[in-house]
């Protein structure tokens, strides 16, 4: 029976590429959407995986990055900075606005960042200088040559022109876009207090307990929250994890619904086209089930090879995608290929029930039809 | 008088080189108006490969064919399928009717490719089904027919532009013995013979024997005995 | 002709065409959604700017969003502008991107804090419970409250503070970011932004001009920039656009190619499995136009069909999706349909060349293969 599915199948070459291209491009969306999202989120963290803090400060109820603010007493530098086991606590201030390059407004974080510090700022660096004197702004260079910026250029933060000191990588994602300046620059044009921070980045002695350390900054300082930086970076990614979820899963079910429409429709063609043989079988003894056995296995052989196809597609997709736009990574786990598997077998399955039903009401009297 | 069908040392080869094969070779004969004739011989003698270049649907390697008094080398697609359209008949051996149209609209349907529309088309459609004893089943699918009905829709269709050749390849051939012979009759008396409609029908029934004119008889490609047998 | 055949081809075999017609309108159906998704979104971010029903709003000097950026502005410069515009109303509201947690929820929301007495800057449509009264009280969208299990009358968290949930509002959800609100003292207090606002909202006399308001403003009060809702909301949506538009388009390339494949290759099915009958056609004398005549109608036929099915299910998927799940809003636009339809069309003419081709080269004697 298994071979006859098989046989059934490739006869009909035309009608197994539909199948298994349709099956493979319904996969390439789930997976490149799902990868999208994945890939937002490392990018959406890569500012806080890539400071060499293990602790930072931040405003108390303040447990995120990404798209929140927070503001701390300018004391709270000189108060962490006291705590024991602390090597030294950097402040910075951040806050989402626009940058102005001609007509366009680009959305990004910029991250205020004191001259002297010794962490908080780029960490890799292109083209330039990272010094961050009043007036300069440090972009990634990715959004310099998306839109066509070089160093010495005019960017407008705030209403006022800041010119272009170096070129950063890594800063450039799907709604995270980082810059950097100037601190105290930064606070003036926002209109903040001079001595305004965001966060403060705390590292700690070579020999000290982390987790130890963070304890006493929380006894000691008041009003904040402490996080250590691998929770920090998990906070934030669960947050886009959350906000895509629920769209992951509207486009997860729309792309399934397509494929499974897709497998219906080639699986029932071919056995409509087959109904002789089908009778005959029938009229020769075959009973429902074998018949069934071998409608399913034509089905799952199709879904079979359509995953493979899509899978293949799928990291082809990723790669193009990531060189065509280096702002877009899309993260394909082999864990979230595995996860959609009982899904398309599921889909596979529910696609056969209509050729399924038409072999249980087949006359085996058609053969002898003309 | 002028034949209606003439094939002049007509051959055809498939393939080239050392694969070639040569279904037909030679072959020449005519048909007259109102001449029954069969193309009689083993499976794979190349019958139908004959059948086809008469009925203008498959090019000859060589020789030359006239279809009432017109020679057909060197004629465009269209006008080839004009020819068919008026001046052949088809009757297949396994009927091949649109499996979507009613009898009535398989019939009207080759009325219509030839211009005719309407209510002109329905009304010679129903005329020729009734001729042939379907007035009842004009409104049938092809899957409600049975064989031998499905097979005088066939023939209906086949007369619908009032061709002077019919062709037919193996007409009975899926029929029982009495329905066949009911076919046969219709060979014989239905199909305006008497008014001057050729026919030429491959076959493998021995029954055709008795009411046709000339038997042809082929055999590796090679046409025998073009004068035969003649019954009156 | 008079035997309309292409119709009686397509609707022959009713479960074929069920599933053609299905799959075809399920890919262009997918496609519409994607775009709707996208405009929706679009929308559901610029709701509050598009519902403020002011004539002007004055923000800090070159922020030019909600959405897209914060800004600052000393309280004091007030009763200078309200009076230099001739205003008959005029109101303050602080805008921010936070987070909102509670218990597994973590929600990025656009948090609004308006003058509870005053008029403008409140939420325009209320689901349940009532408006702000005082400090110490939220508002916030139903969809959020549903999603985090919260009810009028319960107490939440935001930025270290806790409010009492009054009341519930409508239209301000989004799967971005949903739209939160509180007093604007309590929003003054939570950001460390005393005696600042983020915008003053200005609703002029009858009469009074809006152009020569905008040009006394901007002349005599400095740092500021002078704009219309309108205006705002073009900004952030063009902003957000700059974001999402490109991992959007990627999955809009996806989907426009699955819906492509899927169309074409169904078309094709279809119209290949009667190559045979055509053959047939081609040998009782039907000429290579009538022919493909025929193949082109029978695509269209099934093209239209298609289509119509695509489009109705695109809409009544949008329905059902906003009545369930609040968190996105579908905007189909017509020139999204007219997209799709062109597409739709094209695809199925394109489908219908290659059995046309192929068609043209086959030998009548097809008809003879019994």
């Amino acid at each position: 029976m298994i071979r006859l599915a098989w046989l059934n199948l490739v006869r009909e070459r035309t009608r197994l590429v539909i199948s298994t291209v349709g099956i493979a491009l319904a996969l390439v969306l789930i997976m490149v959407i799902g990868g999208i999202f994945a890939g937002t989120e490392e990018f959406a963290v890569a500012y806080i995986k890539n400071v060499p803090a293990p602790i930072w400060l931040m405003q108390a109820g303040v447990e995120n990055m990404h798209m929140a603010s927070s503001f701390l007493a300018p004391q709270t530098v000189s108060l962490a900075e006291l705590a024991p086991g602390v090597r030294d606590a950097t402040s910075v201030l951040y806050m989402g606005a626009n940058l102005e390059v001609g007509d366009d407004s680009i959305i990004g974080y910029i991250i205020g960042v004191e001259p002297d510090a010794v962490i908080g700022g780029p960490w890799d660096m292109v083209a330039g200088n990272a010094d961050l004197a009043p007036g300069e702004i440090v972009v990634d260079q990715v959004l310099a040559s998306r839109y066509g910026l070089v160093l010495g250029d005019p960017v407008t933060l705030f209403g006022s022109e800041l010119t272009i000191a170096g070129l950063s990588r890594g800063n450039f994602g799907v709604g995270s876009s980082f810059a950097f300046v100037n601190k105290q620059t930064l606070a003036g044009l926002a209109g903040a207090p001079p001595d305004a921070g965001s966060f403060v980045l705390v590292r700690v002695e070579s020999d000290a307990d982390i987790d130890a350390v963070a304890a006493s900054l929380r006894e000691d300082v008041p009003g904040v929250n402490v996080m250590r930086q691998a929770a920090f970076a998990d906070s934030d990614r669960e947050l886009i994890r959350q906000m895509g979820a629920d769209i992951v899963r509207a486009m997860n079910i729309i792309a399934y619904i397509v494929g499974l429409l897709v497998i219906a429709l080639t699986i029932y063609t071919a056995t409509l086209e087959r109904s002789r043989e089908y009778g005959m079988l029938k009229a020769l003894g075959a009973d429902f089930s074998k018949l069934a056995a071998v409608v399913l296995t034509q089905a799952f052989i199709s879904a079979a090879l359509g995953a493979m196809l899509g899978i293949a597609l799928s990291y082809a997709a990723a790669q193009l995608i990531g060189s065509a736009s280096p702002d877009m990574l899309v993260l394909i786990a082999p864990a979230d290929v595995v996860n959609q598997l009982p899904i398309l077998a599921l889909v596979t399955a529910l696609a056969s029930l209509l050729p399924l039903a038409r072999i249980a009401h087949l006359d085996p009297t058609i053969v002898f039809k003309a | 008088m002028n034949a209606i069908l003439e094939l002049q040392s007509v051959s055809k080869t498939y393939g080239a080189g050392r694969t070639a094969v040569r279904a037909v070779d030679d072959a020449s004969f005519k048909i007259m108006p109102g001449e029954i004739v069969l193309v009689m011989g083993p499976s794979g003698s190349g019958k139908t490969t004959l059948l086809s270049m008469a009925g203008l649907l498959l090019k000859p390697s060589e020789g030359k064919i006239a279809i009432a008094g017109e020679e057909i080398n060197g004629k465009s697609q269209r006008a080839l399928a004009d020819l068919r359209l008026h001046k052949v008949g088809f009757i297949f051996q396994a009927y091949n009717l649109l499996g979507a149209l009613n009898a009535a609209e398989n019939v009207e349907l080759v009325l219509n490719l030839a211009g005719t529309r309407g209510r002109a088309a329905s009304k010679r459609a129903g005329q020729l089904l009734d001729t042939l004893g379907l007035s009842r089943r004009m409104k049938h699918l092809p899957a409600d027919l049975s064989g031998g009905e499905q097979q005088r829709v066939a023939i209906a269709r086949a007369l619908a532009n009032d061709p002077p050749l019919i062709l037919a390849d193996e007409p009975t051939g899926n029929l029982d013995t009495k329905t066949g012979q009911e076919v046969m009759d219709l060979f014989c008396h239905g199909l305006g013979r008497e008014e001057g409609r050729a026919m030429v029908i491959v076959t493998h029934n021995p029954r055709f024997e008795q009411i046709a004119d000339r038997i042809l008889w082929l055999e590796d490609g090679h046409l025998g005995d073009a004068n035969g047998r003649t019954h009156d | 002709m008079s035997v309309p055949v292409a119709r009686r081809n397509v609707f022959h075999h009713k479960g074929k065409l069920v599933l053609s017609v299905l799959s075809i309108g399920a890919a262009l159906a997918m496609i519409l959604l994607l775009l709707g998704f996208r405009e929706g979104l679009y929308a559901a971010m610029t709701a509050y700017a598009n519902n403020l029903g002011v004539d002007l709003i004055v923000a800090q000097s070159g922020v030019k969003g909600i959405v897209s950026s914060s800004s600052t502005l000393p309280i004091e410069r007030h009763a200078q502008i309200e009076e230099l515009a001739g205003a008959q109303e005029a109101g303050h509201i602080i805008t921010a991107g936070v987070i909102f947690t509670r218990a597994d929820t973590k929600m990025p929301v656009i948090l609004i804090g308006y003058e509870p007495d005053a008029n403008l800057g409140e939420p325009w449509k209320l689901g349940e419970g009532r408006t702000l009264l005082d400090n110490g009280e939220i508002l916030l969208d139903t969809w959020l409250a549903q999603r985090a299990a919260v009810q009028v009358g319960d107490t939440v968290d935001l930025l270290g503070r806790q409010f009492e949930v009054v009341g519930l509002t409508r239209e301000t959800a989004s799967w971005m970011s949903p739209y939160v609100f509180i007093s604007l003292k309590d929003a003054q207090e939570t950001l460390g932004l005393v005696n600042a606002v983020s915008f003053h909202l200005l609703r002029l006399r009858d009469g009074a001009g809006e152009a020569s308001a905008r040009q006394a403003i901007e002349a005599q009060v400095d740092g500021v920039d002078v704009i219309r809702p309108n205006e705002i909301a073009d900004v952030d949506r063009r902003a957000i656009a700059a974001v999402m538009d490109r991992p959007i388009s990627v999955l809009l390339l996806v989907a426009i190619i699955i819906g492509i494949a899927v169309m074409g290759l169904t078309s094709y099915t279809a119209i290949t499995d009667r190559i045979r009958e055509y053959s047939l056609l081609k040998a009782v004398g039907a000429s290579g136009f009538q022919l493909n005549r025929l193949i082109v109608t029978e695509g269209l036929t099934m093209g239209v069909i298609s289509l119509s099915v695509g489009i109705g299910l695109a809409f009544l998927s949008a329905s059902l999706i906003m009545a369930n799940w609040p968190q996105f809003n579908v905007v189909i636009r017509a020139e999204s349909v007219v997209l799709a339809s062109l597409l739709a069309l094209g695809m199925t003419l394109v489908s219908a060349f290659l059995p046309m081709r192929r068609l043209a080269g086959v030998d009548p004697i097809e008809a003879f293969k019994a």
